[in-house]
């Protein structure tokens, strides 16, 4: 696949030197789109590939924002980054035994009530703590940030890469075709999708430190924001789910989106948002990268 | 060699009881065949050998190792491969990624995707659906996803091959060439089969020995003249009159 | 503690058990005769809330009148949405496959689309209005009369259901369909008719418990998601298609959460709703079942 190397490499050069040229509401706005690919390329390596499809991934960006937001002060940059993955990554695999055992729409639903549960659970215990928002002095400059949302966007596109082309993922998607028939040929698919959720927890939860540093502020009910899980899914349906480039178009293209209508009119962005889920969950199942490099599908529904 | 050995199995769904004190033995070669009204228990039985479901009682021992508590794809490792009454192809996938999967991951585990695709290949050559390679699975016929799941059974690497009904649905002719099949499968790839079949004329032909289920009860277990033969199965299978 | 043992907990409970039991009904219906799982469902209560503010502030109607138009409105909205989406998809083939695997986004996208217009139009402040408002005292107990309405309107549709469900053709119809589909068309059901006059009843309760809701509560354009939340928590609860399961599951999580919630504190509420949800989708994994054919 030299073509996709190629391509990805230039994006990721393109990337790199636009805080070199561009003023802050621009870098901004790479930010943003880095973000999403970074969040939106760990979930398809869960739901894109196995078929779980998670609503309510933002838990992990807020759990790795909460652990950035704790840990501010105390511990330096470069562990809190590592610490929310893990962090994150512990989560996935906590709930991810009992929570993987739920198929089909049912699993849909429970992530999105997990990710609820885990926002006020927070909420309650920052109120214990006397806290009901938190500010971080002193955090990295915006370009610093950007560099991080980089290498954290390069991470999760090659580990997408990674995954779809291994052993390890042709057995996701047996488990996304027939799960009974995968585990009959051979595929432990307990074991699998447990990691297959893991792997797409840890980026989230270190884009949400991320997140948190760039605004400096801390609130729960702001930050498990379910609008985040939302976006995630609709920028992987439209932008399709399937081939690496997917998540890459999604996320620019709801970036620039949102650019254009949220400060204005944030409900009309929501609207058009869901207008395009529905549509392309009906009529373009295979997004966007579907449409335009039909002949990369490899065993694509 | 006994390959398969089950001994006084059990299983019970609630207070409905599918099987019970079923015992025989397949020994390597063999082709066993398996047959009873609906309902009989015979699904239950594979599920029961290959690890979706847990015997009520009893011991399954395969090679020797008694298969209890283990799951599904542990069960295929160890050489147990089968074919499900309704065909459970990876749809989306094409049919060479069908094979290969099983390829990858079964008893036989190829060291690479090359070795695998190769592998893949050869049974879909043996099957007939080698110009079928590149399609998605979900647009062959029956009779070709029927041959596609077998194929994908036999690339496990499997030993034990558990055949559920792999003629039903097919026309007189599909039979005949489906029979074909699975001769040269056993043949090439040295495999014991236990098959169950409800089309008599096929099994006939294909079985050394076949066993009769009835309501979870093993009646009968012999020749498939013997069988044929025998007063009990045709009262409660044949429906009384002699063949 | 005295509070805890008064009967004016367990008159609070009560009310809102009525409310969690109406508007769960309707999803119950829903989901047991076409296996959609509609997460709009809750915003079905926000649309019949509405209508009936704007009813009383405009019209000076009373909710109990008004609620007739919030039940005509949603009704209208589920015709539209059958003959507008789902018949045309469940003709096609491929459409229609993908419309059954992805029910669930679809109705998160309408969701989004109408808690947001509902936004553009209305502004996301929370609006309320007072009416019989006025307390009555039983013994220790004291309730306002909307409380009472509210109360006495949603058991009497919920029993109403019920009745139409066990005595009338339809009705028995409608159960069939729940129980056995394939067979329910053999006999004679007219399956298309039926599910077109659930979705009307399903929504048409959803949007009356809505208008119910707002003689109590203040109501805004996102008040559906916990609505949503707790129809689900409760039709798991009694079982899935289970009509007077729902019924009976809608009071007990009232119980539940009035008492959590007066032994604990009103920020508990939310994650005692939300575990209650998750643990009941993961302590009933693949056994969703229960005699249902659950589609993966």
């Amino acid at each position: 696949m030299k073509a996709t190397a190629a391509l990805l490499s230039i994006l990721v050069l393109a990337f790199a030197a636009l805080p070199l040229g561009a003023g802050d509401y621009f870098i901004g706005v790479g930010l943003s789109v880095l973000m999403y690919v970074a969040l939106t390329q760990s979930w398809t390596v869960l739901s894109g590939m196995t078929g779980y499809v998670s609503l309510g991934h933002v838990v992990f960006y807020g759990l790795g924002g909460y652990v950035a937001a704790l840990a501010w002060g105390t511990v330096p940059l470069a562990a809190i980054i590592p610490l929310a993955g893990i962090a994150a990554f512990a989560l996935a695999a906590t709930i991810g035994s009992p929570a993987l055992r739920v198929r089909g729409p049912y699993f849909v639903i429970l992530t999105f009530g997990l990710a609820e549960l885990v926002k006020y659970i927070v909420i309650v215990i920052e109120g214990w703590l006397g806290k009901f928002s938190r500010v971080m002095f002193g955090a990295p400059g915006l370009d610093t940030l950007y560099y991080i949302m980089l290498a954290l966007a390069a991470a999760a596109t090659i580990l997408t890469l990674s995954v779809r082309r291994s052993r390890f993922g042709q057995g996701l998607r047996a488990i996304r075709e027939n799960e009974e028939a995968a585990e009959t040929v051979g595929v432990p698919t307990v074991r699998f999708k447990l990691l297959a959720f893991g792997l797409s927890a840890i980026i989230p939860g270190m884009v949400g430190s991320v997140m948190v540093l760039r605004s400096t502020y801390f609130e729960p009910a702001q930050l498990f924001d379910p609008v985040v899980s939302f976006s995630i899914v609709t920028m992987a349906v439209v932008g399709g789910s399937d081939d690496v480039m997917g998540p890459l178009l999604g996320a620019a293209g709801f970036v620039v989106l949102s650019e254009l209508l949220w400060a204005n009119a944030p409900q009309l962005y929501m609207i058009f948002l869901g207008l395009l889920l529905i549509l392309f969950v009906l009529f373009v199942p295979e997004g966007m990268s579907g449409k335009l490099f039909p002949a990369r599908r490899r065993g694509a529904r | 060699m006994t390959l398969l050995a089950l001994h006084d199995v059990s299983k019970f769904f609630g207070g409905l009881r599918a099987l019970s004190a079923i015992s025989f033995e397949v020994a390597a070669g063999e082709i066993v065949g398996i047959i009873g009204a609906n309902g009989a228990g015979k699904t239950t039985l594979f599920s029961l050998i290959a690890g979706h479901e847990r015997a009520s009682g009893g011991e399954i021992r395969f090679e020797g190792r008694n298969l209890a508590g283990m799951r599904p794809h542990q069960i295929c490792r160890l050489g147990v491969a089968r074919t499900f009454q309704i065909v459970r192809p990876f749809g989306g996938l094409t049919v060479e990624e069908n094979v290969a999967t099983a390829a990858m991951f079964g008893a036989a585990r190829a060291a690479s995707p090359a070795a695998a695709a190769t592998r893949a290949r050869d049974l879909l050559d043996l099957v007939g659906l080698r110009e079928r390679a590149t399609d998605l699975a979900e647009t062959l016929t029956l009779s070709g996803q029927k041959r596609l799941e077998l194929a994908r059974a036999v690339a496990t690497g499997g030993r034990l091959l558990l055949l559920d009904e792999v003629m039903a649905g097919l026309t007189p002719t599909e039979v005949v060439a489906m029979l074909d099949v699975v001769r040269r499968l056993h043949r090439e790839y040295r495999l014991t089969i236990l098959i169950i079949e409800h089309v008599m004329r096929a099994l006939m032909q294909l079985a050394e020995r076949i066993i009769v289920l009835h309501h979870g009860e093993q009646i009968a277990e012999g020749t498939p003249a013997a069988i044929n033969a025998d007063p009990r199965v045709h009262a409660c299978y044949f429906g009384g009159a002699a063949a | 503690m005295d509070a805890i043992l008064s009967g004016q907990l367990l008159a609070a409970a009560l009310v809102t058990g009525a409310l969690y039991a109406l508007t769960a009904l309707g999803l119950n219906l829903v989901y047991g005769t076409m296996r959609l799982l509609n997460v709009a469902h809750g915003d079905l209560v926000m649309i019949g809330a509405y209508v009936a503010f704007w009813a009383f502030t405009l019209l000076a109607l009373s909710p109990l009148l008004s609620l007739l138009g919030s039940a005509a409105l949603a009704a209208l909205l589920g015709l539209a949405l059958y003959y507008g989406l789902f018949r045309r998809l469940l003709d096609g083939g491929k459409a229609a496959q993908r419309l059954e695997a992805n029910s669930l986004l679809l109705f998160f996208g309408v969701s989004v689309i109408v808690q947001n217009l509902a936004a553009l139009q209305f502004t996301s402040t929370p609006r309320g209005f007072q009416y019989l408002d006025e307390v009555y005292h039983f013994g220790n107990i004291s309730v306002t009369g909307n409380r009472i309405a509210a109360f006495l309107v949603a058991i009497a549709i919920c029993l109403g259901v019920m009745a139409f469900l066990r005595f009338h053709v339809t009705g028995l119809a409608i159960k069939a369909l729940i129980q056995r589909r394939d067979a329910a068309a053999i006999v004679g059901v007219n399956i298309e008719r039926v599910q077109i006059l659930t979705l009307c009843l399903g929504f048409a309760t959803a949007s009356v418990a809505g208008a119910l809701v707002s003689m109590t509560e203040q109501i805004s354009p996102f008040m559906g998601f916990p609505f949503t939340i707790a129809a689900f928590v409760v039709i798991i609860l009694g079982g899935l298609g289970n009509i007077t399961g729902g019924i009976a599951a809608g009071f007990l999580l009232g119980l539940l959460e009035t008492y959590g919630v007066a032994l604990t504190s009103s920020a508990y509420r939310s994650i005692l709703i939300y575990g209650v949800f998750v643990l009941i989708l993961l302590v009933r994994p693949q056994g969703l079942l229960g005699g249902r054919r659950i589609v993966r």
